[in-house]
């Protein structure tokens, strides 16, 4: 029988979410989100992630030259807040129709393996 | 404890450990990130936040030093991973054949150990320091883009590459002419030096001629393979006994010791004579291991 440690599934998985993180937070900053708003956004639909990779990602994003971002305060702390700029609107929609073949062509192989 | 000070003293530490221009961004977003991450919390368990709850919630997060390394770019590969496993090899390697060169000293009641260690014993780590400056020269060179195309090299395993040969045989027989008249030209050399490349009168009518005949040999063997431009099952099998012939007479120079009159001459030479059979010894063990019937050839495809 084998190892419940040896199971190789949730170190996949966590491959294979990595992989779409980008398009993920992209596609949520469509519409002006400061960190912590950004990662209920993703959670509450389906793409939990944690706050140490989103906010290195985001910063890294921003120097990418795809996100634009300012502090504002409003109601408590300083927050900083990220929206897609004209270059990170161009690379979504790029990425959309990238993500749009895989998902085909994904879809193509699994149908064709299937028992 | 107050569970802000907390977090300030946390975020104070990954700040530490961020370049400069960016520290205070980061800590500032890091300190509100945690702050709202907090009251989350102390939310969800329905009491206020204390020192317990932030202590965990850091912990969940990462030390300080984790948090910092996030907001760093990847580094640079200073080994890469194909070459890690050989460059640990010749590391410490190259480490134990400098120790296995010198320790015999010590316990031969030379040299105090403590001496040892002192000179030759942590000299040797010029080995592994000279590998990783090589390293990191590789990795930069590396860095900035070069990258050298692959080429097949070894296509004939047994062909022989004829200039480098031809180099190695002039120097071969350049060497061995020396070392044939070095009785008759060390009497003729200034200063200290006829007495210490005098060599003892019963090695060389005793022990020494043995080696005209591996010589000889050995410069045939190769003149052969140079000729037929390539090594032949024969060929190869008639260098691997002379390296064993090799390996025997210089065995025997060395336990019997005597070859110079003078005793450091001596020494010095039977260290470097025992440098050579290693070489050949390594030398032999690889031209086995690439005569193994798995290296020779993969079936014939297409």
């Amino acid at each position: 029988m084998a190892d419940p440690l040896d199971n190789p599934l949730p170190k996949l998985e966590l491959e294979l979410r990595r992989g779409v993180l980008v398009i993920a937070v992209l596609s949520q900053l469509r519409e002006v989100q400061y960190g912590y708003s950004l990662r209920q956004a993703l959670a509450r639909r389906g793409m939990p992630i944690e706050e140490g990779t989103l906010y290195p990602l985001l910063r890294r994003l921003e120097k990418q030259g795809v996100l634009a971002s300012e502090w504002r305060i409003e109601d408590g702390p300083p927050r900083r807040y990220y929206r897609l700029n004209d270059a990170g609107e161009a690379l979504l929609a790029e990425l959309t129709a990238s993500w749009h073949a895989i998902v085909g062509t994904m879809a193509g192989l699994l149908e064709g393996s299937a028992p | 404890m107050n569970p802000n000070d907390v977090i300030q003293t946390y975020v104070a530490e990954v700040m530490r450990r961020l370049p400069g221009r960016e520290r205070r961004e980061i800590g500032l977003e890091l300190h509100g990130l945690l702050g709202e991450m907090l009251a989350d919390r102390a939310e969800s368990a329905g009491t206020p936040a204390d020192d317990a709850m932030v202590l965990a919630m850091l912990r969940e997060f990462g030390t300080p030093a984790q948090v910092a390394e996030r907001y760093h770019p990847a580094g640079t590969v200073i080994i890469p991973a194909v070459q890690t496993r050989s460059f640990a090899l010749f590391a410490f390697g190259g480490v134990a054949l400098q120790w296995a060169l010198t320790l015999p000293r010590v316990f031969g009641g030379g040299q105090p150990l403590v001496a040892w260690w002192f000179s030759a014993g942590l000299g040797a780590l010029w080995w592994p320091g000279l590998m990783v400056m090589s390293a990191l020269v590789a990795a930069l060179v590396r860095t900035r883009g070069w990258q050298p195309a692959w080429r097949p090299r070894m296509v004939d395993p047994d062909r022989v590459n004829r200039p480098v040969m031809l180099f190695g045989l002039v120097w071969f027989a350049l060497g061995v002419a020396l070392m044939v008249s070095l009785p008759w030209i060390a009497p003729m050399l200034p200063g200290p030096l006829p007495q210490v490349f005098a060599f003892d009168d019963g090695f060389l009518s005793r022990r020494a001629w043995p080696v005209l005949l591996l010589w000889s040999g050995t410069f045939a063997l190769q003149l052969a393979a140079y000729v037929q431009g390539r090594w032949s099952t024969l060929t190869l099998r008639l260098s691997m006994l002379f390296s064993l012939a090799w390996v025997a007479l210089l065995a025997w120079w060395i336990a019997a010791g005597g070859m110079f009159q003078a005793r450091a001459t001596d020494d010095g030479a039977r260290g470097a004579l025992g440098l050579v059979v290693l070489i050949i010894v390594i030398d032999l063990a690889y031209r086995l291991y690439r005569a193994r019937p798995s290296m020779r050839r993969f079936p014939a495809t297409g």
